[in-house]
């Protein structure tokens, strides 16, 4: 099978940009020459990130691991919100869980919510990574006016996979990836919930595990709020599984995401003539 | 109390899951993704449930207490 790949230079500077957005998003578009993207990307992370930090009291800091050591600033890293990493970074400089003030959880009423958009905002950060790399790859290499161009850039592919299974392949024109690998991932996940009796998504019982579920994108975020007052009455047969089906079904979506980002840039350079692609 | 029945059920569902995202991860065309899936669940399914025979005849014999 032949693979196409970017040139050299082009791999290069995706590299790059995926670093430090990954560093902080928008950081890579910045650096790019894309300022007015990679400030929107900024402000809606970091913004979406200190509102939910701040809902919760920061609570959520209580969930990762911090290293001192000798380093002059404290490193958490705390997931999915260390895929946002600098903005962690940043506030955990600034603000300490109110846990460690004597503040029980328990009374911050919408803490839920902080934990959602707090979440939220570090898929998002990550998803800023693949926006800038397919940025890259269409201003580096871009197609000939008489070439037939793709439906839309890899990185968008990348971000709509992310936020709802399947779409990543729906726009790009691979239908029945689509519907096969969205029903698959969907279907894991609701079958998961059901096994749970829909009380297994929560942050606060089952904080591992909730990694995994908030890499589901959208159909999981949605719901989140709605499920909070189903309680786990009692230990159910196959709930264990039905939280591994749940978080696997949200990793799974990452390999989703990946192979609509590949199949994206795929299209743009078999769009191109074909001495300017190099070839595996 | 847990069936070993749907145990096993389940674990079909989740191979099939498994061979659906990396067939659909390997292949573009519909016709090898679709002829991929079923060698890959049961060679997860079978590796599973050699791991899971090899546990259990262990745990009956050599790290049995006593034993």
């Amino acid at each position: 099978m032949t693979t196409l790949v970017p040139a050299e230079s082009t791999r290069d500077q995706i590299l790059k940009v995926v670093g430090l957005s990954f560093l902080l998003p928008g950081l890579g578009h910045v650096v790019a020459g894309w300022k007015r993207t990679g400030l929107i990307w900024m402000v809606v992370c970091q913004g979406m990130m200190f509102l939910g930090l701040q809902l919760a009291g920061f609570t959520q800091f209580d969930y990762g691991f911090s290293w001192g050591g000798s380093l002059p600033f404290e490193v958490i890293v705390l997931l999915p919100e260390s895929f946002n990493f600098g903005g962690v970074l940043l506030f955990a400089q600034f603000f300490d869980s109110v846990d460690n003030g004597g503040v029980n959880v328990e009374a911050l009423p919408y803490r839920q919510l902080g934990y959602l958009l707090s979440g939220m905002a570090g898929i998002l950060g990550i998803l800023s990574a693949p926006h800038a790399a397919g940025m890259t790859l269409t201003h580096s290499e871009p197609l000939p006016p008489s070439a037939k161009k793709p439906k839309c850039h890899p990185g968008v592919a990348a971000i709509a996979a992310m936020l709802f299974p399947g779409l990543g392949h729906f726009l790009i024109g691979r239908k029945f990836k689509a519907y096969l690998l969205g029903g698959t991932v969907l279907g894991l996940f609701v079958l998961g919930m059901a096994m749970g009796h829909f009380a297994d998504f929560d942050r606060q019982r089952h904080a591992y595990y909730w990694i995994g579920q908030m890499l589901m994108g959208l159909p999981a975020w949605l719901v989140y709020l709605p499920l909070m007052p189903l309680n786990m009455g009692g230990v159910f047969p196959y709930q264990d599984t039905g939280f591994t089906f749940t978080s696997v079904a949200g990793m799974f979506n990452v390999v989703v995401a990946l192979d609509a980002y590949h199949r994206a840039e795929f299209d743009w350079l078999d769009a191109k003539p074909k001495k300017e692609v190099e070839s595996e | 109390m847990s069936s070993i029945f749907i145990q096993f059920f389940l674990l079909l569902i989740f191979s099939l899951s498994l061979a659906i995202v990396v067939s659909g991860y390997r292949d573009d065309d519909p016709k090898l993704i679709m002829r991929g899936i079923p060698r890959r669940m049961f060679l997860f399914a079978g590796t599973v449930i050699g791991m899971a025979v090899v546990a259990y005849a262990l745990g009956a014999t050599y790290l049995f207490p006593g034993a």
